[in-house]
């Protein structure tokens, strides 16, 4: 089930809300569960077993590691090698075997392996909390079903962010819904929604029609790259918004996953805006271990290469995603080493190199077909004999303009400086109040109205 | 007591809508897109494992979700005030008239139309037939206005002419019959893709000059039907004002019966009861139809064999008078393979005629 879905809003929602609320608080973490695990089933019948076995085991292990301190290391090893064993084999195993078949030129049959929604998520939740008991930051859960509650909680299960234990510890044991709490979350959750609904969908169509151009332009190509970004991230940072919305519906705080990314003013810095709950995890449970920026600078330099290596791979089971993540990685280096002061003196040119280098990105990201990838990064930068602009390219750039701009202001800080500026002002504060009130209720109404009718309506990162 | 409005808003909604589903009855039909809507899925335990059964549950709640049409002009209009956009799912509304934005070229599906002839006449057909075809525009290529893209309708011709004739060998060739010249936007409904039968007589009689035949035609009678609201009207979601659909009638038509080898039955050239139906253009020719023999008792010479999309269901009416015999094969509902069995091709002149986006998508034709 997606939370951008007609189901979801006025089936699943209201009745999980019911039955949360009218029940008392020793059953809240009960209704939560049966709840997460009605949602994963719904999308992803076949697979629930795969969620409960890595609760059980998960749950199983963080009590060994906990209570056998003498074979907590064998434990963990145990633990991170059954649950990345499971990753690899649902998501990289037939990938694996297509490149063993290419590289030592074999027959061997490509396993049609259909991959767990969300297991990317589940298990990088599942064992940063094994490891963290590990390195005794946090205590194992009470029980299986707070556990359970915690990994299968569903709106951080199919597509993040990747909620820590012991962030929301606390709160599985003891929090406090309150009226105010509940309606940020309703704020939060219909902006995230107008978001996917509203932008990052319609930017989708942009981009299936630029894609499909008879004679494509150079100025089409860049177009579309624009709205690939900007898809994704309204996808991504909308169905976040949405998560940590309906978090606070229920008493939880899940930390902020974005924060502006595109108008980041280094690589650097965008990786501290962009998905910061995964790059933190990178961060935690591999950089710093490998070493960090502890063992000299060509130590770090092979350290940042291996975590963007892996970030790369996360993503998907496809070298796009690997040659994405050593881009970044090369980026990182080249910043650390050479450019760092240069972004640091010309503001303008820095968020400017970072934009570019960010579409780029993306462009790599989206293709997962390489001989595509070439095709588009060569029209981008004219090569191949094609004209700068069409009247195909011309009709789509104004029939999506005034959507393309909104996107661009949308995604800085702008709107939020604005209300900061507006709350220096006490007697504003009635009005302003007013107008959130009706600004949620329109952006509900117009992203039930584009569902409703809807044409184009994949999550981007459930694929992850 | 913001809170309190916006808990109160968020819950009323949601709650409304989930009650509101249960209350009101389900909807067999959808007017306005044309289409039957998605009934409650049948429950069964192998469904729900393939996921097949969800899938259909959310495609049911979204085409009986309450005030659906209300929704989807909602859409509509904030696609083109707010967003400003041209179009919106590619319909657009230019001088109280839909129109529906021309797909783009697409090479493989032009090259697959004339592989599609070439198999025709390479199975069917012998050298000394008269093999036609012609090409219907779609309405855009009317429209005055330059911002919307159209499709390349001279490159089209060329690219056609060039792949049917640089493989003719020497068998007969094909010949090309322009009708692009020959019409303006009037002749199409307002609300449809399709031409209007009473605007369509010198098409009628150029096609039959065309193809070395003497024109027929006596005086008709209009018989109107209004409100129409084509498959465009309920695509672009918003109001625009119906058409009136017209359809001529004479008493030799009146006559005329048509053997349907789908439904195994006669039928007359024109239905009157699909009029109130969810497609009124069904008027002509029963609609869809895989192969339909008419023959007219009231003209003794000329046989005729169209390949055919709907536009011809409009026309044929008006070419009959013409032809002793015209079969109309629709390839979007049966294989080329069961030709064989169903047609005998032998001295009868051969017309293809299609429509510009039927050629654009011909991996349609079977």
């Amino acid at each position: 089930m997606v939370f951008s879905s007609i189901t979801f809003l006025f089936f699943y929602l209201p009745i999980v809300l019911l039955c949360y609320y009218l029940l008392f608080r020793k059953h809240k973490n009960t209704v939560l569960l049966i709840a997460s695990l009605a949602f994963y089933f719904y999308g992803e019948p076949k697979y629930i077993l795969v969620l409960v076995f890595s609760c059980c085991f998960n749950y199983l292990f963080g009590k060994l590691i906990e209570k056998k301190r003498q074979y907590a290391t064998p434990l963990l090893i145990i633990d991170l090698f059954i649950n990345f064993g499971m990753l690899f084999y649902f998501k990289y195993f037939g990938f694996f075997i297509e490149n063993i078949n290419s590289l030592l030129d074999l027959q061997l049959l490509v396993p049609n392996i259909v991959m767990p929604i969300g297991i990317s998520f589940f298990t990088f939740q599942a064992t940063s909390y094994t490891i963290d008991i590990y390195q005794k930051k946090v205590k194992s859960a009470k029980n299986l079903w707070t556990f359970a509650t915690y990994l299968a909680l569903f709106p951080q299960l199919v597509a993040g962010p990747i909620v820590r234990y012991e962030t929301v510890c606390e709160e599985l044991e003891n929090r406090e819904e309150t009226r105010s709490l509940f309606a940020e979350g309703i704020g939060r959750f219909t902006i995230g929604l107008a978001k996917k609904v509203l932008l990052a969908n319609v930017l989708g169509e942009l981009v299936a029609l630029l894609g499909e151009l008879s004679t494509p332009t150079i100025l089409a190509y860049w177009i579309q790259a624009i709205a690939i970004t900007l898809q994704l991230y309204f996808d991504f940072s909308g169905y976040s918004d949405m998560a940590i919305g309906l978090g606070k519906m229920f008493g939880f705080h899940f930390l902020e996953n974005f924060q502006y990314p595109l108008v980041a003013k280094s690589i650097t810095d965008f990786w501290r805006r962009w998905h910061i709950s995964l790059s933190s995890w990178f961060k935690d449970y591999v950089y710093i271990p490998l070493g960090g920026n502890r063992k000299g600078l060509i130590r770090q330099c092979i350290n940042i290469f291996i975590v963007w290596c892996l970030t790369g791979l996360w993503h998907g089971a496809s070298w796009n995603f690997v040659f994405w993540g050593i881009y970044f990685g090369v980026l990182l280096i080249i910043e650390k080493t050479l450019l760092k002061k240069t972004l640091n003196s010309h503001p303008i040119l820095a968020h400017l190199y970072t934009f570019i280098l960010i579409i780029i990105s993306f462009v790599i990201f989206h293709f997962d077909n390489l001989s595509q990838l070439s095709t588009f990064l060569n029209g981008m930068f004219g090569l191949g004999n094609l004209s700068f602009s069409s009247q195909e390219t011309i009709y789509y750039l104004r029939s999506y303009a005034v959507v393309l701009v909104i996107s661009l202001i949308a995604a800085t800080p702008l709107a939020k400086q604005l209300i900061s500026r507006i709350d220096q002002y006490p007697h504003f504060s009635k009005l302003k109040d007013i107008l959130e009130v009706v600004l949620y209720f329109c952006l509900l109404l117009l992203s039930v109205s584009f569902l409703v009718d809807e044409s184009y309506n994949p999550f981007l990162y459930f694929r992850f | 007591m913001k809170d309190n409005l916006i808990i109160g808003e968020f819950i009323v909604f949601i709650f409304g809508f989930f009650i509101l589903s249960f209350l009101l009855p389900d909807q067999e039909v959808s007017v306005s897109e044309r289409r039957h809507l998605e009934k409650l899925p049948e429950f069964s335990f192998q469904k729900v494992m393939d996921g097949d059964y969800f899938k259909s549950l959310d495609q049911y709640f979204n085409d009986q979700f309450p005030y659906r049409d209300q929704f989807r002009w909602l859409k509509a209009q904030a696609q083109f005030s707010l967003f400003q956009k041209l179009d919106n799912q590619n319909i657009f509304i230019e001088d109280n008239q839909v129109f529906s934005l021309s797909s783009a070229w697409n090479e493989k599906e032009i090259k697959h139309f004339t592989d599609k002839l070439l198999e025709i006449k390479k199975r069917y057909l012998t050298s000394n037939q008269n093999i036609y075809y012609s090409i219907i525009p779609d309405k855009i290529a009317y429209l005055e206005s330059s911002i919307y893209p159209k499709f390349n309708y001279p490159r089209l011709n060329q690219t056609i002419s060039q792949q049917l004739n640089s493989q003719t060998g020497a068998g007969s060739s094909f010949h090309y019959i322009d009708l692009f010249s020959l019409l303006s936007l009037d002749d199409y409904y307002r609300t449809d893709i399709h031409w209007r039968q009473e605007k369509i007589s010198h098409i009628a009689r150029n096609l039959v000059e065309e193809m070395g035949h003497p024109y027929v035609s006596s005086k008709m009678e209009e018989h109107t039907f209004s409100p129409f609201y084509g498959s465009l009207y309920g695509q672009s979601a918003l109001p625009i004002e119906a058409d009136t659909l017209t359809y001529l009638s004479n008493d030799v038509l009146d006559q005329i019966e048509v053997w349907n080898y789908e439904k195994q039955k006669k039928e007359k050239i024109y239905q009157p009861q699909a009029l109130t139906g969810i497609d009124a253009y069904s008027v002509f020719l029963s609609g869809p139809s895989a192969l339909l023999e008419i023959e007219n008792p009231n003209q003794e010479e000329g046989e005729l064999i169209i390949f055919r999309d709907s536009f011809a269901s409009s026309l044929t009416p008006l070419l009959i008078e013409s032809y002793h015999h015209i079969t109309l094969i629709d390839l979007r509902y049966i294989a080329t393979d069961l030709l064989d069995d169903l047609v005998d091709f032998e001295g009868k002149d051969i017309l293809f005629l299609y429509s510009v986006p039927v050629i654009n998508q011909s991996s349609i034709l079977k």
